[in-house]
């Protein structure tokens, strides 16, 4: 941290504890809005299972509409808080540090909304046990060759695996918060920090415990988006059957989840004075690895347009040239604009060290990402082999509201965990200041 | 530094014994040239080309990607990984003599697949392979002239490269901290060269020819194994440099280590591109993509291969590589990356051997492809040994 060399000890626990202090009127007022906001969204699904599946906008051919959008953009948003505090902690980034319990947050709030939109989607939501693995008295098996089975498995362990990681990253700070609260409070925080004491065998095992959850937490970022995008790609319809699907999706579920840290961090920065300890450096380093994501992403976009070419598939040269001027052309725009070029001004110093640049230019990502997600698992299906089964689809007022409802309930969860629990490591944070990666070194 | 370089002691006979090499693979390419199969000949020359190329192209990726993020605790081994940059020039005039066994190598040469010839016409596909050549290796040979220019030592007696290397250098650190301002704007120019003609060799020189067959994945595979590649021979290079005792080298047990977890990374990337392509082919079941599968995985003589390539390059390492003290201990590295890189040496003969030859009972692999393979690693091997004579600050043990 050499831009503020006399941060201590002191400080930092005095910086991250008084982000727990009783809030003003105006957090209870955000609380309020974001639980109208989830009301709304609950209203929608509560009418959607009296009326029918039908109240959304799926139709034949599009069968999948935003319930499928939002819950892959979900489990992308969840990818980059695992990079941050698994993946770049193995390649010891010090710089990590002190945004990994915010992205790690960020996973877990991001992967229980995601796993929110298949219930949703199911319409008769009292019968998604049917999808569990396991045999029956009912003669009804699940298909385990169906990716939506893999889909299932994949997200439970890594909702479980993160939730585990965030909960054990966070121990030693809940016995500081324990140590300076009094009444009712104190006896909470006893409870949820498991008798940590900071005995050096607790150390020992906490430290060996994260990086083995670091170490399993590695391969599961990559298989489970790997595993979202075989619902599509393993299907043969034109612009979804594509090898680079699983790379290609990793990335972008990074990039977005990147764009996601920046949007959360940025205000958070500014209200908790957190800018002597997420620095400018810090910023910067997110910016430079969305360059790399937002590369990626247009490398994928770019080969899948020339090898649809080099094909000289008819089948495949249609649906990308459909992709790019046909009923959705502007989503597909949207999605190569904000994703891979505008990214790309992160190169210039000037900019990726601007507050208000940074925090724009991550909206237009999540944005960006949002539409990548249209395009492929609403275009892939709408313009398919045979023209008379094209069709087209369009989100209803319902679909729009559940979506509404899924974006207040994930910033509910957030404000609400900033207010109550660590939303930086202070651990880590002083880990940093002595030796400058994480723990373990 | 009392002990003397190593290198210097050996490098003459090594020169002498590597040139040897590159003898008896250019008379094996001869010899196989006038007999009855001169195909076989470039056919060898080809996958050889691809393969030691992709080992200089990953290996000195290793450095910039290091110089990029700023990492501390690779700069022993960045240099070594710059030396692959010697072999650059030797990769370029090698493709330049590629363009002489066309007939032999491209099976689309003389058919029209409706369409594909605007892409697949030899003029076009050589100069716009060329070109990508030029810049990516002018871009890497850029980035080793300025890191020569901030790490050589003003006060070694000057030759004429030196001179010309320090020209203008009055002030040392200044002139360091220029450079290093100069290779961060390489080292991106170079990663974005890096994805994109590797990718275009990986199509061009390889899924071509088999024309209809297509993977998205293909390139990203290609630039993904060249990696895995570079790591493993900078892995072999760094055991050697190592002195076998902490304290004598800058090169310590724990950069072997390090390096060894790096290898272990992208060993598992490398097999998960391989298993994510396998995967969407064999769950989709359309026979245009299946039949270049098949052919590979399941028909004689090429299953075995497979088997082979899958278990040398995959299984072996990585239950190996899960080992904590064998990744530091520089002998086991050694055999280790040796196999890798013949291992993957055959996985470019399970990519490309089934596209030359057809109905066979065997693998077309004889003496000949072993001594061209021997006489491609002796020019490789020549051009990193000379390298690190012409600059020994390159090396570990003379390391500032």
């Amino acid at each position: 941290m050499s831009e503020s060399p006399q941060l201590t000890y002191t400080e930092i626990d005095r910086t991250v504890l008084d982000t727990l202090s009783p809030p003003s009127g105006g957090y209870w007022l955000i609380v309020m809005v974001l639980i109208l906001g989830v009301l709304a969204g609950v209203a929608c699904w509560v009418y959607q299972i009296f009326i029918g599946i039908g109240a959304g906008g799926q139709n034949i051919p599009v069968a999948w509409g935003t319930y499928l959008i939002n819950f892959v953009f979900w489990v992308g948003i969840a990818h980059s808080g695992t990079l941050i505090s698994a993946i770049l902690y193995l390649f010891r980034a010090g710089w990590r540090n002190p945004i990994a319990r915010a992205a790690e947050t960020m996973t877990v709030f991001a992967v229980s909304i995601a796993g929110l939109f298949p219930f949703i989607h199911l319409g008769r939501v009292w019968v998604v046990y049917y999808m569990l693995p396991y045999p029956n008295q009912r003669y009804l098996w699940p298909n385990f060759q169906s990716p939506l089975v893999f889909d299932m498995v994949a997200i439970s362990t890594y909702l479980t695996v993160s939730t585990l990681f965030w909960y054990t990253g966070m121990l030693p700070d809940l016995a500081v918060v324990r140590d300076r609260a009094t009444g009712f409070r104190r006896k909470v925080f006893t409870v949820i920090s498991l008798g940590w004491t900071g005995k050096h065998e607790q150390w020992r095992h906490y430290t060996r415990g994260y990086l083995f959850f670091a170490a399993l937490a590695t391969p599961l970022v990559i298989s489970v988006h790997s595993v979202v995008s075989w619902d599509f790609a393993l299907g043969i319809v034109p612009g979804w059957h594509s090898t680079i699907f699983a790379p290609y999706f990793v990335a972008g579920a990074i990039h977005s989840g990147l764009a996601m840290v920046l949007t959360l961090l940025i205000p958070l920065r500014k209200l908790f004075h957190y800018e002597r300890i997420v620095t400018m450096r810090i910023l910067e380093a997110v910016a430079k690895t969305i360059i790399f994501t937002g590369l990626i992403v247009g490398y994928a976009y770019t080969v899948e347009y020339f090898l649809a070419w080099y094909s000289h598939n008819g089948v495949e040269m249609e649906a990308f040239r459909w992709r790019a001027l046909g009923d959705y052309s502007l989503e597909f725009w949207i999605m190569v604009v904000c994703n891979s070029i505008i990214p790309l001004l992160f190169f210039f110093k000037k900019i990726r060290t601007s507050i208000p640049w940074l925090f724009g230019i991550s909206i237009l990502i999540n944005i960006g990402m949002w539409y990548e997600r249209f395009v492929i698992i609403i275009g892939g299906v709408a313009h398919g082999f045979i023209p008379h089964a094209w069709g087209l689809y369009w989100p209803s007022g319902i679909e729009w509201g559940i979506m509404i409802g899924s974006f207040s309930l994930f910033f509910l969860f957030f404000v609400l965990f900033v207010k109550h629990l660590p939303s930086i490591s202070m651990t880590e944070m002083k880990e940093t200041l002595d030796h400058g990666g994480g723990h373990g070194n | 530094m009392t002990r003397s370089n190593p290198a210097r002691k050996v490098t003459k006979p090594l020169l002498v014994v590597f040139a040897l090499l590159v003898l008896v693979g250019v008379i094996s390419f001869f010899v196989q040239l006038a007999g009855k199969h001169p195909e076989k000949a470039w056919q060898a020359y080809h996958l050889n080309f691809l393969l030691w190329s992709a080992v200089a192209q990953g290996g000195l990726l290793f450095s910039i990607v290091m110089h990029l993020v700023g990492a501390k605790w690779s700069q022993p081994m960045q240099r070594l990984a710059e030396s692959f940059a010697a072999f650059f020039p030797v990769s370029f005039i090698l493709f330049l003599l590629l363009f002489l066994g066309k007939g032999y190598l491209f099976p689309w040469l003389h058919r029209d697949f409706h369409g594909q010839k605007l892409w697949l016409n030899l003029p076009f596909l050589f100069s716009r392979d060329l070109t990508g050549l030029l810049l990516l290796y002018g871009l890497g040979l850029a980035y080793l002239y300025y890191a020569l220019r901030s790490q050589l030592d003003p006060e070694r007696p000057q030759g004429k490269l030196r001179s010309f290397l320090l020209r203008n250098v009055s002030h040392r650190q200044e002139e360091m901290l220029r450079c290093r301002k100069v290779m961060t704007v390489l080292s991106v120019l170079y990663i974005l060269a890096y994805a994109i003609v590797l990718t275009l060799l990986a199509f061009d020189l390889v899924m071509s020819l088999e024309p209809p067959w297509f993977s998205t994945l293909f390139g990203a595979y290609a630039f993904a194994k060249a990696f895995y590649l570079g790591l493993a021979a900078l892995m072999i290079l760094s055991a050697i440099f190592h002195s076998g005792r902490d304290g004598e080298s800058s090169l310590t047990s724990s950069h072997l280590h390090d390096l060894g977890k790096l290898l272990f990374g992208f060993c598992l990337v490398w097999a998960d591109f391989f298993y994510v392509q396998l995967l969407v082919i064999w769950y989709g079941n359309v026979s245009e993509e299946t039949s270049y599968v098949i052919q590979r995985v399941m028909l004689l003589p090429w299953r075995q291969l497979a088997w082979i390539v899958m278990i040398v390059g995959f299984v072996i390492p990585f239950f190996i590589l899960l080992n904590r003290r064998i990744k530091s201990k520089p002998l086991p590295m050694i055999i280790l990356c040796s196999v890798v890189i013949v291992c993957l040496w055959l996985e470019h003969l399970l990519l490309l051997g089934p596209a030359w030859n057809h109905h066979l009972s065997s693998l077309p692999l004889g003496p000949t492809d072993v001594l061209i393979f021997l006489g491609f690693f002796g020019l490789m091997a020549f051009s990193i040994t000379y390298f690190l004579r012409l600059f020994p600050e390159f090396t570990p043990e003379r390391m500032s």
